[in-house]
């Protein structure tokens, strides 16, 4: 079936390795580490691995429902199968998700920025400021958020390199003894790290803007295998910098690893890492507000700039309304279960929903044969 | 023309937004403070502060006191007493007086470890004697004079241990490891200099080592670049480890459980008569088994002091605990580590004894 818009309006298929690493990393990556280690401590990273490893099935069940669906998205997706009621709702709740999710991550960048750099500063503020950069992106369109992501991915990846810092401090025996811990902590870490890889859904709202996406499944599994990779890579530098006691005690191991890096010309360098997680945080946050404006256009009558200017307007409030702790603490455990349900509980039940539908047609047309 | 202004007016929103991000902080007209100290004083802690004064003595150093019952409320004071701004994103050393020290720093540690602005290279000293005395000793002084370049230097050098906030707190919060820190005094010039290496139990300082304890403590961590004393037929020498290499090795079977330390160091004699220890092979063998034999029997004894402290600077809790699958730090500490058998192998290659007669 394999929907796909005009072609002035999609991207290059390898393009889709960007777009699916992009959306996956955010603000998750700067305090993943403390979590995952309450389970199966040094042993974590194994955890990871095969959380990550099991993006592929969601990769792949991804791509089943898409080729079904009529217009080649998930909006159009809950219509055809659940009815235009059903399907709106449906559409509402993910609608809903996709607001919270981008609403996480410029908060918490806030909470990062307050915390370390301007402590006076209101989140009301730095929100503002992010909002506007990211509406203006996403007010380019679905081509502009390929490029920037592209991009944002190349830059911040120079930070790895600055990682050999810290490592000269590590401590290889940190890992040590290996594999010695029970599967319930295996799991406890592997449920901590599912968080990690929530974005990869954005997939749902703009794969029918890959050119020959039925082809572009390559790609996709690429793109989440470098994420992996990723987060494999900070994990060990993690584990061999920090003890498990200390681990215990930081709140953003990632960014304070940071922190024993300087140089003769800068003495913080800490202050520049944490200005390039704009680089980071800015793709998944242009996509998701991208994604809730297709939402909108498609459900409701409202223009592409008017939906865009909409989501923005909700989302600032959002983001201005929220000062106390325990509620962003509580925000973030929604989001983080709202997306780990989706990706591991919802798309596998999308893509039986589908199967049988399928089945259904095929059993209907048959016997009018 | 309408996309057009938007953009302008979103340019001009974004830059006057951005600008307000720029609190009005002009290098010379804010207080920048480098180096702290804190002593105790009955109820009350003091603390004292040396930063760079750029407007009337062109970025020498500066002294500020305050008190409180925190450091953290001592910062507020020195806010409140200052007309500038104060920052302390720059501070590199923090000094605590062997009193502090001793009474615990949990408290000291906390503050800081949250304290976002602080980086984890910051110097952690320990102070024989005042720590409002060694900041004092700053005053008029160059910025390059403070303990973490003096610190730095000498570890560079390989004479004292690897040492900054973040080895503190990994040593703090590791459960087969204690934490350490140099100890500084002030000479009869108000100079300051390393004069020991203070070891804690936890939180609370146990025992100094002297300067030839330290070195050999640093020869047990690796890499050790250090002098030696030694004596031979009666005469004393130095021995000058121009490279070294230490190997530890936990052997959890063994009753009592055993450490055994692999010491090999490379080195020259200083003030022996030129090169002639080339020319004379059994002359030099019997000079690096005299070295051998007096490290070892130093090393041993400093072991044997630490294991009698029941300090674990070496982190010998951490050797077992990545070796043995069920290990356990209270019952370790309790049971194993008071009982250890250390045994020590000295191997000295000796490649020159200077150049002159």
């Amino acid at each position: 079936m394999n929907y796909q818009a005009p072609l002035a309006k999609t991207v290059s298929p390898y393009l889709l390795w960007f777009m699916i690493h992009k959306s996956q990393t955010g603000v998750a990556v700067l305090d993943f580490q403390s979590r995952i280690a309450q389970g199966a401590e040094q042993d974590s990273w194994v955890s990871v691995l095969l959380t990550g490893l099991s993006m592929h099935l969601v990769v792949l069940l991804m791509f089943y429902v898409l080729k079904h669906a009529n217009r080649g998205d998930l909006v159009s997706l809950h219509v055809q199968l659940f009815g235009r009621g059903l399907g709106t709702l449906l559409n509402g709740v993910f609608l809903l998700y996709l607001l919270l999710l981008v609403c996480y991550q410029l908060i918490t960048y806030s909470q990062v920025i307050q915390a370390l750099v301007f402590p006076d500063m209101g989140t009301w503020r730095i929100g503002l400021v992010f909002l506007l950069l990211f509406v203006y992106i996403t007010s380019g369109g679905f081509r502009v958020i390929t490029g920037t992501a592209f991009w944002f991915v190349l830059i911040p990846s120079l930070l790895i390199v600055t990682l050999f810092i810290p490592l000269q401090y590590a401590d290889w025996r940190n890992f040590l003894p290996m594999f010695n811990h029970s599967l319930p902590e295996y799991a406890y870490s592997a449920a901590q790290s599912l968080p990690l890889y929530i974005g990869v859904e954005l997939l749902l709202m703009y794969y029918p803007f890959i050119r020959n996406n039925d082809k572009a499944q390559k790609w996709a599994h690429i793109g989440v295998m470098h994420t992996y990779l990723l987060y494999f890579v900070f994990v060990v530098a993690t584990f061999a910098y920090y003890n498990m006691g200390q681990l215990r005690h930081s709140v953003w191991p990632t960014l304070g690893m940071s922190k024993i890096i300087q140089f003769t010309f800068l003495d913080r360098f800490d202050y520049f890492y944490i200005f390039n997680w704009v680089f980071v945080i800015t793709p998944p946050c242009c996509l998701i507000l991208w994604s809730c404006t297709r939402i909108l256009r498609f459900t409701t009558r409202m223009s592409g700039r008017v939906s865009l200017w909409a989501t923005a307007a909700v989302v600032f409030v959002i983001v201005a309304v929220f000062h106390d702790m325990l509620a962003i603490d509580r925000l973030g455990a929604v989001v983080r279960y709202a997306g780990t349900s989706l990706l591991f509980g919802y798309i596998p039940l999308l893509a039986v929903c589908v199967f049988i539908a399928n089945r259904f047609r095929k059993s209907v047309r048959d016997s009018e044969a | 023309m309408r996309i057009k202004s938007l953009r302008a007016a979103l340019l001009l929103a974004g830059t006057v937004l951005i600008a307000g991000c720029g609190s009005d902080s002009v290098i010379n007209r804010i207080r920048v403070l480098v180096a702290v100290g804190f002593d105790r004083e009955g109820e009350m802690c003091t603390g004292v502060v040396a930063y760079p004064n750029y407007i009337h003595r062109k970025g020498s150093l500066a002294i500020m006191k305050g008190s409180g019952r925190e450091p953290k409320l001592i910062m507020e004071q020195f806010q409140r007493q200052s007309p500038r701004k104060i920052r302390y994103n720059k501070v590199d050393s923090i000094i605590l007086s062997r009193q502090i020290a001793s009474e615990g720093v949990t408290v000291a540690v906390n503050s800081i470890e949250r304290d976002p602005a602080l980086g984890s290279n910051v110097l952690l000293a320990v102070s024989s004697c005042s720590a409002e005395s060694i900041i004092r000793s700053l005053d008029r002084q160059e910025l390059e004079n403070t303990p973490f370049n003096l610190v730095r230097q000498n570890v560079s050098d390989g004479a004292v241990p690897l040492s900054n906030l973040y080895f503190f707190l990994h040593d703090f919060y590791s459960e087969g490891k204690d934490p350490s820190m140099p100890s500084l005094a002030l000479d009869k010039q108000n100079q300051i200099f390393i004069d020991g290496y203070a070891l804690f139990k936890k939180d609370r300082l146990k025992l100094v080592l002297n300067l030839e304890e330290m070195a050999l403590f640093k020869m047990l961590q690796g890499k050790p670049k250090i002098e030696q004393l030694f004596t031979y037929k009666g005469e004393h020498y130095v021995l000058t480890v121009r490279h070294g290499r230490t190997r530890s090795v936990p052997h959890p079977g063994t009753s009592p459980k055993s450490m055994r330390y692999d010491v090999r160091l490379t080195g020259s004699i200083r003030n022996y008569k030129g090169n002639l220890l080339a020319r004379l092979p059994d002359e030099s063998r019997a000079f690096a088994e005299a070295i051998e034999s007096q490290i070892k029997n130093k090393l041993l004894a400093l072991l044997k002091k630490m294991q009698a402290g029941k300090l674990d600077s070496l982190g010998v809790g951490e050797r077992f605990r990545s070796v043995e699958r069920d290990w356990q730090a209270a019952a370790f500490y309790r049971e194993d580590y008071p009982t250890m058998d250390f045994q020590v192998n000295v191997v000295v290659n000796i490649t020159n004894s200077g150049a002159g007669e």
